[in-house]
């Protein structure tokens, strides 16, 4: 089967980029979208072999679809392309089937390396970019992550209990699990700690 | 009634009354004169009555009535408001209930109440003897038919009748009316035995007179008859006087010059002599007797009152003196014919029998009689010893050691020591020196000697106590007393040991201790000569002032117990001392007599008496009581009854005038007083018992008392509480209106300071609520601003950066592709400034970054190769047409400790400016270790720099000065800020070594 790639980032650009970059390594199909929710539905309609994601897109975070994803098309390639710290990320994402993570700050010349290699499908390994115990972050379980992403949107607990179909206590509980994790005394605090460790919403 | 006068019977009527007269032993007596000279107001003697439950004698005078109390005579009518007491008095006596009474000359009555003259209710008449009866008896004569006067009253009671010798007849007083039953010699002298009335004429012959009612016939028969066997007692011409108060009491009579005490019993009369030779010639008006002592006051019509106390104490006198010798006497031999012979020669005593002479010349006073009854003193002859069982001296030893020695015997062995040293005898009968003083005080005499155990022998010294150890051959100081007295005498009792001092008193010793006694209250104990112990176990000790008497466990209780109650009994001139003062330095000092009797020295003669017969006498233990006489406050004398109420406020001083009842001598009582239960008793001055409190408390205060007989630990006490008032200023009441008012005043204040407060408090809450609000306003504002930076920072992180860096990627992308070179040039225009904008946005965040970063996070290991290696190929796309060439010097695997992100930021922004400032060339980056750590440098080929411009760019300071310098402004300034901050967080130094137009090398230098 030829190398079907499909991009899901919220900017163009990236897309953009991205898509011009495969075609520089003969990929011909790229297909683009911005949303978890056009992602899902593309899958649907079409067969790919490799999926370039971001992990914070406008309609959700990665992580509450990424083991649908994985159940649904266990072929399907997934390099991992997000400016959230790897230390934060990949440790919960080494779970789930996924080639590689690729953080967006890196290098250009290093970017088309790790595209290259998951176009080709050479194995990356991530071990070493993992191991950052200092990023408070990197404690939070899957659960934690999600809702710090929407706590760090400025949803309500009782927002986050609907789109994530739970219960507010239960949302409280992960809020009080996430302040203590990260030693965050207010919101304001929860905040600057998500930028001094790069944590992006 | 018809009365029938009976001519006096001369002869013999009734041969029932037999007088069976005989006389007791008597007493000697000594006497003392009480007059003006010892405190009475006058000589003239109106009345003498001694109070014998209370134990005062009281003298009424023609200037007022006096107390004598033993030792003191206190007058009562020396105060304003007693002035009636300095009256004369015209009779003074006692009631048949006990009450001691009596008149003045202004016809005011009298008596005595405890201490104290009570003035009662003054009469129209004086001198009447109905009266006198009705007070006398406690009888109501009603108004009499006759109303007799006399100065000199004589009533009897007889078988209820009460009867009176007034000028020569004798009368009988009956309700309303008076009798004369006989006519009598007008000088006849009455007494009565119980119901009998005896009579003494002026020819002194005594005779009964017999009172017979015949009640059927209303008639009264008299007979007057003559007492047999009494002539005897009476010779004529001689000056006869009875005195008798009450029919109970003791009849005295005085003929001539001796004093008798008249019994009567069914077998007569009985005539005790009490003084045998009365050493006056007087007119006695008066006579009182002491049963307790047995002391006789006579008192005279105008010679004061004479007090006879039994005598105990012998004076002898020597009855042979050897030339220049003198009576007084010190060491005593008894010789054995019983007379005792003193050191200096004289002998005394009344044997006839002749006896051998022991000294023979003058001698020292301390001498020694051996186990061997062999007796050893010094003269003029050396050491002298007599044999007194040969009654010889025996041997003679003149050396430097013979003069004037003392002596001991120690297991056989005679010691003897003087200044020189210390000699003994050998068993060859010669006396060998063991030691001798290397140094002696001046005029140092060794007095007296006694063992005090198997080793040591305590020695009485002019110099102080001495001990010599007989095994060590020492003889060494042990005491010397603070005013250098001399030690003359030790004694021992039992266990301890008593030493007499000649002006330090008496010590005692025990087992190496040493403590001294202290003084009796006259400090008569100051000089101590002689120690003694009787059978009944007093020790008796003589002094320059009389002799002492204390039980000997009364003593070991002091060494026990300490001072304060020792008891003894002082012997002085009102004993029958004649002269006081003793002898002492002398051994023997005091002696026993074959007979009992204790002989000691004395300054003139030899004082010896029987202690046996002191010792028996009860009424030296009699118990003293105290009384208040007087209260003076501020100079006036006050009532008992107002000074129970409460005293004025101004009431500066008070004087407690105490009275001491007990009839004994002033050295053998003790009275202390105190005003606080906590304070020291003080001692009273016995002579003058006056205490004087100066400066009163205000409140309740209390005078305690004590006193005692010094015979006996045992005091009597009172207590007299009285209560000054507080002036209003300090009183209780008002203190505690004081209190009040502070309370009040505290209340006020703090209600006040409260209401201040709570109203400050209401406007501080008010303008704390209002700055409060003001603040959380601004909190809410400032919130809302930093989460708006804080997600400005994250927008900007990434949908601004990342977009850029993949603008830079597609726009380098599609270059490749195009071939127009207008829009060739346009799309590179496009990738340049989308990589600037990317460096420019990735500065801003870094500077945001670590600009609000007050610490860094825990540093970790850091592959520094790698990191520069990485952020070369992040930053080469910046290079752009620039012919530079960026070098990795630093060696592969290099490891250090460091802040990777930070590092990272750090070095991209050094690495920006070296790309910046140079156009051609390489830029190199190295590592290199340093003494305290390491240094990463960056070294460029670029343009270079100024050093005051390094000097900026390192300290951010003198902006004027970089803006003065444009050629150097190719950024914006945000690199060397985030450098800056960077350094700093880190701990680092940054150094920056420049030429310009040659190239600049960064270092920045890392403290391990």
């Amino acid at each position: 089967m030829d190398t079907k790639v499909i991009i899901a980032d919220d900017h163009s650009i990236v897309r953009m980029g991205l898509s011009s970059l495969m075609k520089h390594f003969n990929v011909q199909v790229v297909d683009e979208v911005a949303t978890c929710n056009e992602l899902m539905q593309a899958l649907k309609n079409d067969t790919y072999t490799h999926l370039v994601l971001d992990i914070i897109l406008p309609d959700g975070n990665t992580l509450e679809i990424i083991e649908n994803i994985n159940n649904l098309y266990p072929k399907l390639s997934i390099l991992i392309h997000s400016m959230q710290p790897i230390e934060v990320y990949g440790k919960i994402l080494k779970k789930y089937q996924i080639h590689s993570y690729l953080y967006k700050g890196v290098s250009e010349n290093e970017i088309k390396f790790h595209v290259e290699s998951f176009i080709k499908s050479i194995p990356m390994s991530m071990s070493k970019v993992i191991d950052n115990e200092i990023n408070p972050f990197s404690t939070l379980a899957v659960r934690e992550l999600e809702v710090l992403h929407y706590l760090l949107n400025g949803y309500r607990t009782k927002e986050i209990s609907t789109l994530l179909g739970l219960k507010m206590n239960t949302i409280s509980t992960i809020k009080s699990v996430i302040f203590e994790k990260v030693k965050a005394e207010s919101f304001t605090h929860l905040l600057q700690l998500a930028h001094v460790h790069q944590i992006s919403y | 009634m018809c009365i029938k006068l009976v001519i006096r019977n001369l002869f013999l009527t009734f041969l029932l009354l037999f007088i069976g007269a005989s006389s007791f032993s008597q007493l000697p007596y000594t006497y003392e004169r009480l007059n003006t000279e010892t405190g009475l107001p006058t000589n003239t003697i109106k009345g003498l009555q001694f109070d014998e439950k209370h134990r005062f004698l009281w003298i009424a005078t023609e200037s007022g009535i006096v107390r004598y109390n033993g030792h003191n005579v206190q007058s009562f009518g020396d105060q304003d408001e007693k002035s009636i007491l300095n009256n004369r008095v015209v009779y003074f006596t006692n009631s048949e209930n006990g009450t001691l009474f009596g008149k003045f000359v202004d016809a005011t009555s009298f008596k005595i109440s405890l201490n104290d003259v009570i003035v009662g209710k003054t009469s129209l008449k004086n001198n009447n003897l109905n009266e006198y009866i009705e007070d006398k008896y406690n009888v109501k004569l009603g108004k009499l038919n006759t109303d007799i006067y006399s100065t000199l009253f004589k009533t009897y009671k007889i078988n209820n009748e009460i009867l009176s010798i007034n000028d020569g007849y004798l009368v009988r007083f009956k309700s309303k009316k008076v009798d004369t039953l006989v006519s009598l010699d007008k000088n006849a002298q009455g007494f009565q035995m119980g119901d009998r009335l005896f009579v003494i004429d002026e020819n002194n012959i005594l005779s009964e007179i017999k009172i017979i009612n015949d009640s059927i016939k209303n008639v009264t028969t008299v007979i007057v008859k003559k007492v047999d066997h009494c002539e005897k007692y009476f010779t004529k011409g001689e000056l006869v006087k009875v005195f008798q108060d009450l029919s109970y009491d003791d009849a005295f009579i005085i003929i001539g010059n001796k004093v008798y005490r008249i019994h009567y019993d069914e077998n007569g009369f009985n005539f005790e002599i009490l003084i045998n030779n009365l050493p006056f010639n007087e007119y006695y008006k008066f006579v009182q007797f002491d049963k307790a002592t047995q002391t006789i006051y006579l008192a005279t019509d105008n010679r004061g009152v004479i007090v006879c106390r039994p005598k105990f104490f012998n004076r002898i006198l020597p009855n042979n003196t050897l030339l220049n010798t003198s009576t007084s006497a010190y060491a005593q031999v008894l010789l054995k014919n019983g007379n005792i012979q003193v050191n200096d020669g004289p002998i005394f005593g009344s044997s006839k029998t002749i006896s051998p002479s022991i000294f023979d010349k003058k001698s020292f006073t301390v001498t020694f009689t051996s186990s061997k009854n062999i007796l050893y003193f010094t003269n003029s002859d050396g050491i002298v010893e007599y044999d007194l069982t040969k009654s010889k001296i025996i041997k003679k030893t003149k050396s430097e050691y013979a003069n004037r020695n003392a002596f001991i015997e120690v297991e056989g062995v005679v010691y003897s020591m003087n200044d020189r040293g210390i000699i003994k005898k050998t068993s060859n009968n010669e006396w060998v020196s063991i030691l001798k003083f290397k140094w002696s005080p001046l005029n140092f005499i060794v007095y007296d000697i006694n063992r005090v155990n198997a080793k040591e022998l305590l020695v009485a010294t002019t110099d102080g106590i001495y001990k010599y150890n007989l095994e060590k051959n020492i003889f060494k100081l042990f005491y010397r007393d603070k005013t250098k007295a001399n030690f003359r005498s030790i004694y021992k009792m039992d266990d301890y040991f008593l030493l007499g001092t000649y002006g330090g008193g008496v010590y005692m010793y025990k087992q190496d201790t040493i403590k001294k006694m202290p003084f009796d209250p006259n400090g008569y104990l100051k000089y101590v000569h002689c120690f003694i112990e009787d059978d009944e176990h007093n020790i008796w000790a003589s002094t320059n002032k009389g002799l002492f008497r204390s039980p000997k466990q009364s003593l070991k209780d002091f060494w026990s117990f300490g001072p304060g109650r020792i008891a003894f009994r002082y012997f002085g001139k009102l004993d029958g001392i004649d002269v006081l003062e003793m002898n002492g330095g002398c051994s023997p000092c005091a002696i026993k007599l074959p007979n009992g009797d204790f002989s000691i020295p004395g300054i003139d003669g030899l004082i010896q008496f029987n202690p046996n017969n002191l010792n028996k006498l009860n009424y030296l233990n009699i118990k003293p009581s105290v009384y208040l006489d007087k209260i003076i406050i501020d100079n006036k004398i006050i009532t008992f009854d107002n000074f129970s109420k409460e005293l004025s406020r101004k009431t500066k001083s008070i004087d407690f005038q105490l009275g001491i009842s007990g009839m004994l001598s002033e050295e053998n009582v003790i009275v202390e007083y105190k005003f606080g239960l906590n304070e020291i008793w003080k001692r009273i001055s016995i002579k003058n018992p006056i205490i004087h409190l100066d400066k009163t408390s205000f409140g309740q205060n209390e005078l305690y008392l004590r006193w005692r007989n010094t015979a006996s630990s045992d005091f009597g006490s009172i207590d007299y509480p009285f209560y000054v008032n507080y002036p209003n200023a300090v009183h209780p009441v008002m203190i505690l209106v004081y209190f009040l008012i502070i309370i009040l005043l505290i209340y006020l204040y703090v209600r006040i300071k409260t209401a201040i407060y709570q109203k400050r408090q209401k406007e501080l809450e008010t303008e704390v609520n209002s700055k409060t609000k003001s603040l959380l306003s601004l909190n809410k504002y400032l919130t809302e601003r930093n989460q708006a930076k804080e997600q400005v920072l994250a927008i900007m992180n990434h949908d601004v950066l990342t977009p850029l860096k993949y603008l830079h990627m597609t726009a380098n992308s599609i270059n490749e592709k195009i071939v127009d070179p207008d829009l060739k040039k346009s799309i590179q225009q496009i990738a340049s400034t989308s990589k600037e904008l990317e460096y420019l946005t990735r500065n801003m965040l870094s500077w945001v970054k670590f600009d609000n970063t007050n610490k860094l996070l825990n540093s970790q290991e850091v592959d520094i190769y790698k990191l520069i290696y990485d952020l070369i190929d992040f930053i080469t796309p910046f290079i752009g047409d620039k012919e530079i060439s960026i070098e990795n010097k630093i060696p592969a695997n290099t490891r250090i400790l460091n802040w990777p992100e930070a590092l990272r930021v750090l070095m991209y922004n050094i690495l920006m400016n070296a790309i910046k400032s140079t156009e051609k060339g390489v830029i190199s980056i190295s590592i290199e270790e340093s003494k305290s750590g390491y240094i990463i440098k960056v070294q460029d080929t670029g343009v270079g720099m100024s050093a005051s411009m390094a000097k900026y760019l390192i300290s951010g300071k003198s902006k004027d000065e970089v803006e003065n310098m444009p050629k150097y402004k190719k950024g914006n300034g945000v690199g060397y800020q985030i450098i800056r901050n960077i350094i700093k967080l880190m701990k680092a130094k940054l150094e920056i070594d420049s030429i310009e137009n040659e190239g600049t090398t960064v270092s920045i230098l890392f403290v391990s």
